[in-house]
């Protein structure tokens, strides 16, 4: 935004919290805020004055704001094997040194991801949008290796709480490593010493680390 | 158990006989529980090589030095947080008893296998783990230190081979030695220990605390209603953690798991070069590449149904057991004799009339159904412990898609055609009611079962076209209503995910078990039906209500464009479909019926409302108002689809 890019941590905190009310209907704590932080949300034109939502240009900053944690999150835990609880300190730190041209790098470096570690959907940036080919991508949905090329589970992407269940329950977890038998007419692929055949849909959602 | 549930050993009403120890045999699917109750006990579980097998409960006796333990075969499940109902009704069992625990892994995927075992420990009751399939183990290049594993995890191990008995007097032992002996439940770590502790203290005295608070803390409805818990504790215990809603607590638990396994395993699994085995590797691809996969599936289809059911089954033996034992031996001996010491001709009409319950129903069961369906099945078996089925499901999985079903219902479906009945309680390994009902409604409308099959393929043997015809409507049939199901059923596509067994050379014996079990089971239910046919209609003679009845339906006959005498056929349809298609068989060999009427009724019988048996698993399964709307919409779409088939076929002035 033109007239305005530089906002306080707490401010960021604010607008995330908002978005995250907003979007994904998780509880509004105030008590966490001060009241300034409110206030200059509100000079900024980005925070609706008496039923206190967030405005269009609001939610447009907060997405970016959400996109920066979210992928922060994913860094760590993918490629630095952070694991989530000293992660969720160190991602908030973190997020704060993703100004914009770094956060879409990093974006693309992880291969687009589609949600945090924690399953929650990642806001789409400029650089998901026109999407390249992801083939040189360090991480790749299962769909995209080659038959027999091997690699290591970094997430389960999976549409829905429960799709990401049934990986868990059968024991196939990220870390685990993995080789893709084929593709068609559905994706089979070897864990351990077992072989699975799954849906295209919920193979997508299968981010593997090449090797 | 999938085909077969003899009455004995499925599960009774409350679940338990009291005062007898039990043991359950606990684990994945398709690592070998059924065959281990096999050998444990004197009774027999049905066994497969897919998983999913066993939907029911198993009940059998093992005898150790005088005292008698109770043997629990339970449905496979990857964890005691349940997906499926077969899943759910096994870890319920589980929460509600007190017996020792044999925890059956397949040692190969150990890694991936032992965290629920871990999870299983924390029910605090004893445990063993059975480290079962060594001998694919060994060939996949694993090697294994059952002492070391049996001594970091604090649980007596035993590794077996349970197909050759191996390590089975071992197992045995430890359930003796162990029935007494409470495990420690593992102890989780860290904030989420203190909290499972919090809630575990309030719990005082409740058999399998641990395991019940865990499950509190992760919001689960069972935990509430089999050991409720104030909520003040629960909240108390949720402070101890960071993030504590469900999801996260799941996810952190199973980390928890599974990082005390890795430890566990560290230097005691070890996974060599994998023996890589040619054959098996080449045949498997084969099976999943659809340029080989679909002209297998046509040979599979060409010999084993339609030259070993069809051909063999249904015409070689079916001719013998019918003309030279039952026509020219045994229905002329039973006349003669009931003629000479039976004076009262309504008791001889009942026996050894012609609808009798001997000459006619035993008979029926005997010469014509049994062979039929005894080859079906033994050519079944085959396919299942080869491990073909799940690969067949791959391949038919986006076929299935546009029926509103996926993969997984392919092995139900296909169950249908060896028997239905058995089938609909199979749909329970479907994941959604939405795939169940459709399922349930297709198998119903459109899967003719092994004995409808071999009679219709001895019905219209000779009638290359309209064989061709009944076929392609009834598959017709199948895709349409299918797909209107697809569209107008609410709720939405579950996914396709299925563990794919290894390939494996079908064991004799175990084929030879099955086939016979499966047949005593089918003959057991189908005799006291055919005989009560025959009663009714014996009665129905006497008090001159069947000739009625026949009377009634022949309009509907003539709308159908067949000769009254194929309404006595169809009505016997009602108790079984299989009973009025071999109605139909003798008035094709009494040359009553050309080949446009032949396809027109085996069509509709085919649609026809299903035996009474499946009637009644239907409504044990989805209930009255579901059953009785489906068998209504049934009735309707048989008798129109062969209504308008004869108007087509009259109309176009094909003889067939």
């Amino acid at each position: 935004m033109p007239h305005r890019t530089e906002i306080s941590e707490a401010q960021q905190e604010l607008l995330e919290a908002l978005w995250q009310h907003e979007e994904e209907a998780r509880p509004m704590e105030w008590g966490r805020f001060t009241g300034s932080d409110k206030e200059e949300l509100i000079r900024a034109g980005w925070l609706h004055e008496p039923d206190l939502i967030l405005t269009q240009e609001g939610k447009v900053q907060a997405a970016r704001a959400i996109r920066r944690h979210r992928l922060a999150e994913r860094l760590l835990s993918d490629v630095l094997g952070v694991s989530d609880q000293a992660g969720e300190q160190d991602a908030c730190r973190l997020e704060h040194s993703l100004v914009e041209g770094l956060a879409e790098r990093v974006c693309t470096f992880l291969g687009h991801p589609r949600v945090c570690p924690h399953g929650h959907r990642i806001p789409e940036g400029p650089c998901c949008l026109e999407r390249r080919s992801q083939l040189d991508a360090a991480l790749a949905p299962l769909t995209r290796l080659q038959a027999g090329e091997e690699g290591v589970i970094a997430y389960l992407a999976t549409g829905g709480e429960e799709d990401l269940d049934k990986f868990l329950s059968m024991g196939i977890h990220p870390g685990d490593r993995v080789a893709l038998i084929r593709k068609s007419p559905t994706v089979v692929f070897r864990c351990g010493n077992a072989q699975f055949a799954v849906d295209r849909e919920l193979a997508a959602g299968v981010y593997v680390r090449r090797r | 158990m999938a085909l077969a549930t003899p009455p004995y050993e499925s599960e009774p009403k409350n679940g338990r006989e009291p005062g007898r120890k039990r043991v359950f045999l606990v684990g994945n699917p398709n690592v070998g529980k059924s065959v281990l109750f096999n050998a444990l006990t004197s009774s027999y579980a049905v066994v497969s090589n897919y998983p999913g097998t066993t939907v029911e409960v198993s009940r059998g006796k093992l005898r150790l030095d005088g005292e008698e333990l109770e043997v629990v075969d339970t449905p496979g499940m990857y964890s005691l947080r349940p997906i499926t109902e077969e899943e759910r009704v096994a870890r319920d069992l589980l929460l509600r008893d007190d017996g020792v625990i044999v925890s059956v892994v397949d040692a190969k995927n150990l890694p991936r296998l032992l965290p629920m075992t871990l999870e299983l420990s924390m029910l605090g009751r004893p445990l063993i783990l059975v480290c079962n399939l060594m001998d694919e183990a060994k060939g996949a290049g694993v090697t294994l230190d059952v002492k070391a594993l049996s001594r970091k995890l604090g649980v007596p191990v035993v590794a077996t081979v349970a197909t050759r008995g191996a390590g089975l007097d071992e197992l045995k032992k430890l359930i003796e030695r162990e029935a007494a002996v409470a495990g420690a439940p593992f102890a989780l770590p860290g904030p989420i220990g203190a909290a499972v502790e919090t809630i575990a203290g309030a719990l005082n005295g409740v058999p399998s605390a641990p395991f019940l608070a865990l499950l509190h803390l992760e919001g689960d409805a069972a935990a509430a209603q089999i050991a409720p818990v104030e909520p003040e504790i629960i909240a108390r215990a949720r402070a101890f953690l960071a993030d504590a809603r469900p999801s996260a607590v799941s996810a952190e638990i199973s980390k928890l798991f599974r990082k005390r396994a890795s430890e566990i395993l560290a230097d005691v699994f070890v996974q060599g070069r994998r023996a890589s085995s040619r054959w098996r590797e080449r045949v498997d691809g084969m099976l999943l590449n659809p340029w080989t996969g679909f002209p297998v599936l046509a040979i599979v289809l060409y010999l084993g149904l339609y030259e070993f059911v069809g051909v063999f089954g249904g015409q070689v033996v079916v001719g013998w057991l019918e003309n030279d034992l039952f026509l020219s031996h045994v229905n002329p001996w039973l006349s003669a004799l009931f003629a000479k010491y039976v004076p009262w001709a309504v008791i001889r009409d009942l026996f050894v009339g012609e609808d009798g319950v001997l000459t006619m129903g035993i008979r029926y069961a005997v010469a014509i159904i049994l062979p039929v369906v005894g080859s079906f099945f033994l050519a079944f078996s085959v396919l299942e412990d080869s491990g073909y089925l799940p690969r067949l499901a791959l391949m038919l999985n986006r076929l299935f898609r546009v029926i509103g079903l996926n993969g997984r219902a392919v092995i139900p479906l296909i169950l249908g055609f060896g028997c239905d009945t058995t089938a609909t309680m199979v749909t329970r390994v479907l994941e959604t009611t939405r795939e169940r009902v459709i399922a349930t409604f297709l198998l119903a409308l459109a899967i003719p079962c092994s004995a409808q099959i071999g009679l219709i393929l001895g019905l219209l043997g000779g009638h290359p076209a309209a064989m061709g015809l009944w076929i392609f409507t009834v598959a017709g049939i199948f895709l349409i209503s299918g797909t209107l199901m697809a569209r107008f059923l609410p709720g939405k596509q579950a996914r396709f995910f299925m563990e794919l067994p290894p390939l494996r050379v079908p064991s004799l014996k175990n084929v030879l078990n099955k086939t016979m079990s499966r047949m005593g089971w089918y003959f057991l239910e189908v005799v006291p039906l055919f005989v009560l046919a025959s009663v009714l209609v014996w009665i129905g003679n006497i008090t001159g209500l069947f000739p009625k009845l026949i009377a009634a339906t022949e309009p509907v006959m003539r709308a159908l464009g067949l000769p009254g005498a194929a309404s006595k056929a169809f009505l016997f349809g009602f108790f079984r479909r299989d009973y009025g298609a071999a109605g139909l068989y003798e008035l094709q060999k009494a040359g009553a019926l050309d080949g446009v009427q032949l396809l027109v009724s085996a069509v509709t019988l085919t649609l026809f409302l299903p035996c009474i048996a499946q009637f009644l698993m239907m409504k044990r399964e989805r209930g009255w108002k579901v059953t009785l709307l489906m068998s209504g919409v049934i009735l309707a779409l048989a008798i129109s689809v062969g209504w308008a088939l004869n108007q087509i076929l009259l109309l176009s002035g094909v003889t067939l």
